[in-house]
């Protein structure tokens, strides 16, 4: 007999379906082909235009996509829209793995969202600063240094420890991708996507002042612009290497690699931004900049990694969260999972978290033995 | 004499990046940089500037601008001269750097150590800004509630 569930009667929301199908990469057709339905319906049923989709249907769709069938009646608060969502590489990601990502990352808004009632974060504080000009870039970015405490001398031990103090969350899990680096979503959830499947520390390092740049800059702004990309990665320069300081010690020896790696060291910036920092504050000039990227292409540094990448620490906002689960707070893993109706599976993809399911309601599976014939 | 000086300037200039000669249109005017900052220097006592060397030149004035726009050093109304003292014999004595208003009142020296090692001058650096983990605290039992709440308000607006 299949499991009687009680229905919250919110109705019926066609954003969670579609929101689950696209996080499950899915289109409308391959979804309907796998619950024996026309895509037609499922389309009907996302839009809102069939508001009480049969209850075998629904439950058809939550054992495709990983979630319980009340999940498609509750009520969404928020879902990340595309407008709130800036992606470095862009142009060059596929629509349908932006649309996944967003996905993913609208369902661990939820997971957050679910987590505020029981733990209490650092308060999202951004400094919102519009631009036009790369003078007020620098200064937006000196902006944010000073608002965040950071002074506009020294290097940054830890970005991604600033941007979650400022209650920006890093997630390392949404995609394994090297189609996109960084993605960033502005909102009342803020976060930031860091891809590591890109193996280098000092990109990554880049990729939050860039997306950071995104937050501070363009705040209800639609980015993906070349003119918004490269003021995003003009903020992260100057984030990371502020102009006086920088300046001040590239100039205490001649330019050589030598040199940029001292820099790299002490900065944890990539030598790329370095030398491209260098050439924007005119430390160098187009000749030796065009040279440096030339010899550091030859290198194959620019697509396989730098040598002497800066060490990095991971994500820890959420981590912690739900290392507190259980321990600091009643709630376990195991009922925000229920709460949210996600299945277990589903809850690991999105949160990176195991849920241990209670001893006694764990399926026993006895092995089938290997009889010999006789 | 005065060429011997802006000879050995110039020499050091190639051994220096954060020495550089600036290019004057005058060719008796001899002027340079020590990172962003343009200075220029004459023989003669810190409180006594000759007076053609009270005024800026065009060249000072662009690279002013410069050191505001890289190294946000704000110096519009300052004037910077090195002065050379010699003694009797012709020998440096002391070198000053003078800094004055746009008036030509000196309203600060500075005596260079001639002693000291070149190298002794480093810029100064700053340690790196340490943060500690962000903090997650569980809600008081309050709190917890208003939070619910207010995620209900929120759904069902």
């Amino acid at each position: 007999m299949p499991a009687m569930f009680v229905l919250n009667k919110t109705g019926f929301d066609g954003q969670r379906l579609q929101l689950a199908r696209e996080f499950c990469d899915l289109t409308q057709k391959q979804l309907g082909d796998k619950v024996a339905a026309s895509h037609a319906l499922v389309s009907l049923c996302e839009s809102g235009k069939r508001t009480e989709p049969a209850t075998d249907l629904v439950e058809a769709f939550g054992t495709v996509l990983g979630f319980e069938t009340e999940f498609f009646y509750q009520p969404t608060s928020e879902i990340f829209r595309e407008a709130e969502c800036s992606f470095r590489h862009r142009r060059s990601t596929p629509e349908r793995l932006k649309t996944k990502i967003r996905a993913h990352a609208s369902l661990l808004g939820m997971v957050l969202e679910r987590l505020r009632v029981y733990l209490k974060f650092p308060a999202l504080n951004v400094p919102r600063i519009p631009t036009s000009t790369d003078e007020q870039i620098e200064k937006a970015s000196e902006q944010a240094r000073l608002h965040w405490g950071l002074g506009i001398e020294a290097p940054i031990s830890d970005i991604g420890r600033v941007m979650e103090h400022a209650g920006v969350f890093l997630v390392s899990h949404l995609a394994e991708s090297s189609q996109v680096d960084a993605f960033s979503r502005d909102g009342a959830t803020a976060l930031i996507f860091l891809n590591q499947s890109v193996q280098s520390t000092s990109r990554w390092i880049f990729d939050i002042a860039h997306e950071c740049g995104h937050l501070v800059m363009h705040s209800g702004i639609q980015t993906g612009a070349e003119e918004t990309e490269a003021a995003a990665d003009r903020f992260a320069g100057a984030f990371l290497l502020p102009r006086g300081a920088f300046a001040r010690e590239f100039r205490t020896s001649p330019f050589s690699w030598n040199h940029v790696f001292k820099l790299k060291k002490r900065w944890k910036a990539s030598a790329a931004a370095i030398v491209k920092r260098a050439y924007d504050l005119r430390l160098i000039d187009a000749v030796e900049y065009r040279q440096s990227f030339k010899y550091m292409s030859a290198r194959n540094w620019r697509k396989g990694g730098e040598p002497h990448e800066p060490e990095f620490k991971g994500p820890e906002l959420l981590s912690t969260a739900l290392g507190s689960l259980g321990t600091k707070i009643d709630l376990t893993v195991a009922q925000l999972c229920k709460d949210l109706h996600f299945t277990p599976k589903t809850f690991l993809t999105v949160t990176g978290a195991t849920v241990h399911t209670p001893r006694g309601n764990e399926v026993e599976v006895i092995p089938i033995r290997a009889t010999g014939m006789s | 004499m005065y060429a011997r000086e802006c000879y050995a300037v110039r020499a050091a200039a190639e051994k220096h990046k954060w020495l550089t000669i600036l290019p004057e249109a005058e060719p008796l005017r001899f002027t340079f940089a020590i990172g962003t900052i343009p200075i220029r220097f004459y023989r003669g006592g810190a409180t006594d500037v000759p007076g053609h060397y009270l005024q800026q030149t065009f060249v000072e004035l662009h690279q002013q601008q410069l050191a505001l726009q890289i190294d946000g050093l704000r110096l519009v109304d300052r004037v910077l001269r090195l002065a050379v003292e010699i003694d009797a014999t012709g020998e440096v004595e002391n070198v000053i750097l003078v800094e004055m208003d746009t008036a030509g009142t000196v309203t600060e020296t500075y005596r260079i150590p001639l002693d000291d090692e070149a190298g002794k001058v480093t810029p100064l650096q700053l340690k790196h800004v340490e943060l500690g983990p962000p903090q997650v605290e569980p809600l008081a039992a309050e709190e917890s509630e208003a939070e619910k709440k207010n995620a209900r308000h929120v759904r069902s607006k």
